[in-house]
């Protein structure tokens, strides 16, 4: 009997073991099945049917419903061609470009948070987060691993030696140092407001009022910082086809091509994630009901905040190709005069009234 | 040997191996790119010490702000490697003085840290030591001093950049930001 006992009991610790191991597994998984396979296939074709409605075309609509598998017929299009390595190149950077593009990508979707605490139904002992990675640096993480992105476009201009992309290259990092503090900034007006930099608490301080609502001047900041951080129109001037051939990846062809285009929008996925936490009270439902208020049993239906959030990131990234193919691209000068002259100053003012105006009401 | 001491020293040796890379590589460029992996090795470092705030700074600041600085000025001068030469430009005599320099930090090091480390506060277990709140309080009223100086020499440093810049475009010589033939 006892010897039963004992077995039992440690056949009890492994299947805890088991779970806890199956859950961090199954977060990954679910993270990067999610943004590799389902959002950056999806977004290419959502991007170009988009672009025909706004130009009253069709889009792709011949390979499956509604052109669905025409992102796929692509992928496969662009595994297939021949790897092409034009002569005067940098070997190894020439490589390591595309690489350098997708790796902080995926690396900085790991420590954004996509649900509350949850025991997912009761299955968990305890109540864990929905997150692959908690570290108690939080946001600071995410722009740290975003920043490096630049590289992957610095490098790729470089090592291709051709004039436009070396062009390209040098707008690029001009461009993404100027705005990463201008989002930076921003960002930090929001953590001021929230009193933490852990993305979790940040949404937690949202449940009576979105940050949108006190930070609005912020997120006005923040809008077309990340757009420029992305290097998405109206600020793609990187890659500015009417000037500079197709600025930095000119070069580039088959799947190393394909691997920027995997990076452009898993950045996308990642920058929207951060507006929704920052911003829009990540996974909460509305501005005035929070899911705590909505009479729901939260425990049994956990996954509806983590729909939800995924909802608001959806509506993000449909505002990022809506933008693309409204508003013309800025002149050079123009992006650093919007970046320097405007928007630094506005977040730095942001930032002294946010921190006077708490100041103050928090006095006695 | 612990877990944590494997992890230092392969991390220690990466790091000389890449810094040893940054002063040999022929290429600007290449130089520079091993200096950022010595960097996240530098931040690995600190990991391991359980300073995660500073850290996330070392990359924030180093590899994501000051090299993209290096990189973009590198790709403007855009040198011809004719000009720069396939041999590495650093001479025997340099290079021992450097060593036997770094010779005597070393060594200077070795005798002094066990009697700082006896001076040093014992970490408590499960601490909040390296948060970002830990972190932030003790800048904020221990060393309040020294941080706000810190400020406001970088404040000066930017004004004598923006001082500098300014002066040119008041040069009649100079329209639209270059200068008139």
């Amino acid at each position: 009997m006892e010897e039963r006992l004992t077995r039992l009991e440690s056949l009890n610790i492994d299947r805890e073991t088991i779970i806890s191991i199956a859950f961090f597994a199954g977060k990954i998984l679910f993270i990067f099945g999610l943004l590799f396979g389902f959002i950056a296939p999806m977004m290419v074709w959502v991007e170009r049917r988009v672009c025909g409605l706004i130009q009253d075309r069709y889009g792709p609509n011949r390979v499956g419903p509604f052109g669905l598998l025409q992102t796929m017929a692509d992928g496969i299009k662009l595994l297939l061609k021949e790897d092409l390595r034009p002569t005067e190149v940098h070997p190894g950077f020439f490589i390591l470009a595309p690489i350098l593009a997708v790796i902080p990508a995926a690396m900085g979707f790991a420590a954004i948070p996509f649900g509350p605490e949850t025991t997912l139904g009761g299955i968990l002992r305890e109540p864990q987060r929905l997150q692959i990675a908690n570290l108690n640096v939080g946001f600071l993480y995410v722009l740290a691993i975003g920043s490096l992105g630049v590289y992957s476009v610095a490098l790729a201009g470089w090592a291709s030696n051709n004039k436009y992309t070396v062009l390209g290259a040098l707008r690029a990092s001009a461009q993404m140092i100027s705005y990463e503090l201008a989002a930076g900034l921003s960002i930090v007006t929001v953590v001021i407001l929230s009193g933490s930099v852990d993305l979790v608490k940040i949404v937690e301080s949202q449940k009576s009022v979105w940050n949108i609502f006190p930070g609005f001047l912020a997120f006005l900041v923040f809008l077309p910082a990340i757009f420029a951080e992305t290097n998405r129109t109206p600020f793609d001037l990187a890659e500015s086809e009417a000037e500079l051939v197709a600025g930095f990846h000119t070069e580039y062809s088959g799947m190393k091509f394909g691997l920027f285009f995997l990076a452009e929008y898993v950045n996308m996925a990642t920058v929207s994630a951060m507006a929704v936490l920052l911003f829009f009270g990540g996974w909460e439902l509305l501005p005035w009901l929070p899911w705590a208020k909505t009479g729901l049993n939260m425990d049994t239906l956990w996954f509806l905040p983590t729909i939800w959030f995924f909802v608001k990131l959806a509506f993000f990234l449909f505002f990022f190709v809506w933008i693309r193919w409204t508003v013309p691209r800025f002149r050079y000068d123009q992006l650093m005069a919007l970046g320097w002259k405007t928007l630094i100053p506005i977040s730095l003012f942001n930032m002294a009234a946010t921190t006077t105006i708490l100041v103050f009401q928090k006095m006695p | 040997m612990e877990n944590s001491q494997i992890v230092f020293f392969i991390f220690s040796a990466l790091i000389l191996v890449t810094a040893g890379l940054v002063a040999f590589r022929p290429r600007p460029v290449e130089s520079a790119m091993w200096l950022i992996l010595n960097f996240f090795l530098t931040a690995g470092l600190y990991v391991l010490l359980g300073s995660h705030f500073v850290a996330v700074i070392q990359v924030l600041v180093y590899a994501g702000a000051i090299m993209v600085l290096f990189v973009f000025v590198i790709l403007l001068l855009n040198l011809d490697p004719r000009e720069l030469g396939t041999d590495s430009s650093v001479s025997w005599g340099s290079l021992i003085l450097f060593v036997a320099f770094l010779s005597f930090i070393l060594l200077s090091l070795h005798v002094t840290t066990p009697e700082l480390l006896e001076k040093m506060p014992p970490i408590k277990a499960g601490s909040t030591f390296g948060t970002v709140e830990a972190l932030s309080k003790t800048l904020l009223t221990d060393y309040i001093f020294g941080f706000e100086m810190a400020g406001v020499i970088l404040l000066l440093a930017i004004m004598g950049v923006g001082l500098l810049a300014y002066r040119k475009i008041n040069n009649p010589r100079i329209v639209n930001g270059s200068e008139r033939p």
